[in-house]
């Protein structure tokens, strides 16, 4: 066995060099928040158009030889309509921003839900909010 | 000299290096490559919780059309106990939805306090939080006082901030200065901003300029900020030209979160009753992020019903980055519902455009919306030297 130390002393180099490396760029990931969604939860609306609002954070990502990414891109639609559209944000590709959206509620019904997510330019997404709305 | 090393030696020793390098691959991989995203379809669920997680047997066989009372609204209003075992046996889905919100409505208004008992013993959830919400948005409706108390012991006692802001909302249906004052006094700060924001919301649906007038008074600045984010959503709906009025005058005074809630609230919720209206005041806007993020959200707002204004006005959003995210937005939209009349106004509009810079940022959105378009339109325009 005596042969084989140069290869294990290889192994264990190598193996070394990759832990070094890896340390140096794994990052704890942190997916996208969204807070202070309004309306708030258990409001009733006489309106069948109502604007949502609220604030996207990308809380990045920490940790040696981390990379911040901003907020992408923020989400929406009407739960039972499986087509997504893109919210209005204040400034995308910030850590936090502003979002807004015109939402169209479903006719002849007590109530709906929107759901919404946001996901940052490192392709994190955030938990997604369902609002229920009265109507 | 050593002796030659053998090729099963080098074998074990290759297998060796490879279960360290496969050991240290599996501790340094980041963990959110270890486990799927939430698929699309699981949500779905989000909104109301299983049976067994409400605390309701499940019974899927039986559709909840049948299960349920010809007069629903009879038991909930006298035997509210019986309505809530019917409703916790239903299956999820909208008709639980909609059938706990007749029994919290009613119950609400005969024996609130039993109600709140009923809705706490329930496991944790988002069938609870709804609930809650009904339970709360309707008791504050009939009887804000004593709605705002239980929301203040509940608080006191160490609970969530769950139904502040539903007692709000359903407070201020009534009497929303009252509804604020009580937002104001919550002990517990997202309890407070919660509330403040519900009760500002309804308040805007009357009286917008008092509401301002006490938003802007809050002196927490995440209330207020909450706060006026919601009553932008609201006022809109009853008086824009007073809210474009106000905002005219508190522009200075507001912070950079609260003018970008402001202006796009205001824009998006007065397209819907007088589109002309708000263009112009748009157009009244000295340029700068305000005025961009306005004609941003007049585009977001014409998208669907009239495709080709809201391209003109993405066309004309000044800050390069929302106005190339407007177009894409936009043009989403027109490719699906009308491509042929969506791709005759872009070439056109991109022939006449002077300023290559834009052109070219046209020309990435199409890339990713339709590459054949694009690459047909980039030619045309740009010549096969480019």
């Amino acid at each position: 066995m005596k042969s084989l130390r140069p290869l294990f002393i290889a192994a264990a180099i190598a193996s070394l060099g990759f832990v070094a490396y890896a340390q140096e760029t794994t990052v704890v990931d942190t997916p996208p928040t969204l807070s202070d969604v309004t309306p708030v939860a258990g409001t009733k609306v006489s309106q069948r158009t109502q604007v949502f609002s609220g604030t996207a954070a990308a809380t990045g990502t920490s940790g040696s030889g981390s990379v911040n990414h901003g907020i992408d891109r923020v989400l929406w639609r009407i739960q039972g309509d499986g087509k997504w559209r893109k919210a209005l944000l204040s400034a995308r590709g910030e850590q936090t921003t502003t979002f807004t959206f015109k939402a169209k509620l479903r006719k002849g019904e007590d109530h709906t839900r929107v759901i919404i997510r946001a996901i940052d330019e490192g392709g994190r997404e955030s938990d997604w909010i369902v609002r229920k709305i009265r109507q | 000299m050593s002796a030659p090393i053998s090729l099963k030696e080098k074998a074990i020793a290759g297998l060796l290096a490879a279960a360290v390098f496969v050991g240290v691959l599996i501790y340094v991989w980041p963990d959110h490559h270890r486990s799927a995203p939430t698929a699309p379809d699981q949500i779905e669920s989000q909104g109301a919780a299983s049976p067994q997680r409400a605390g309701g047997a499940a019974n899927p066989g039986i559709p909840p059309a049948q299960r349920m009372p010809e007069d629903f609204a009879a038991l909930c209003a006298q035997r509210p106990r019986e309505a809530a075992a019917l409703i916790l046996a239903m299956p999820e889905g909208d008709g639980r939805t909609s059938a706990t919100q007749q029994l919290m409505d009613a119950w609400a208004r005969s024996d609130p306090n039993a109600a709140a008992g009923w809705v706490e013993s329930l496991p944790a959830g988002p069938f609870r939080d709804d609930a809650l919400a009904d339970l709360a948005f309707s008791w504050g409706d009939a009887s804000p006082e004593a709605a705002g108390d239980w929301i203040l012991a509940r608080l006191r006692a160490g609970g969530d901030i769950g139904g502040a802001g539903a007692v709000a909302a359903g407070w201020g249906q009534s009497d929303p200065a009252a509804a604020a004052a009580w937002a104001s006094r919550l002990p517990d700060r997202k309890a407070r901003a919660e509330a403040a924001a519900a009760a500002a919301a309804a308040w805007g649906q009357s009286d917008g300029a008092a509401a301002a007038k006490w938003v802007q008074s809050l002196d927490d600045p995440a209330s207020r900020t909450r706060a006026l984010a919601a009553l932008a959503g609201s006022w809109p709906e009853s008086d824009p030209a007073a809210m474009a009025g106000w905002l005219n005058r508190a522009m200075p005074s507001l912070s950079a979160d609260e003018r970008a809630f402001a202006v796009a609230s205001l824009v998006q919720g007065w397209t819907e009753s007088d589109p002309a209206a708000a263009a112009e005041w748009v157009n009244g806007q000295p340029p700068g992020d305000d005025r961009s993020l306005a004609s941003a959200a007049l585009a977001d707002s014409l998208a669907d019903e009239h495709p080709a204004d809201a391209f003109g006005w993405a066309m004309g959003v000044e800050d390069p980055e929302l106005q190339g995210d407007t177009v894409e937005g936009v043009l989403e939209l027109w490719l699906e519902d009308d491509p042929a009349a969506a791709k005759e106004s872009v070439a056109a509009a991109l022939a006449q455009q002077p300023d290559k810079a834009l052109r070219y940022r046209i020309y990435d959105v199409l890339y990713r919306t339709d590459p054949a378009f694009r690459d047909a339109l980039f030619e045309k325009i740009e010549g096969a030297g480019e």
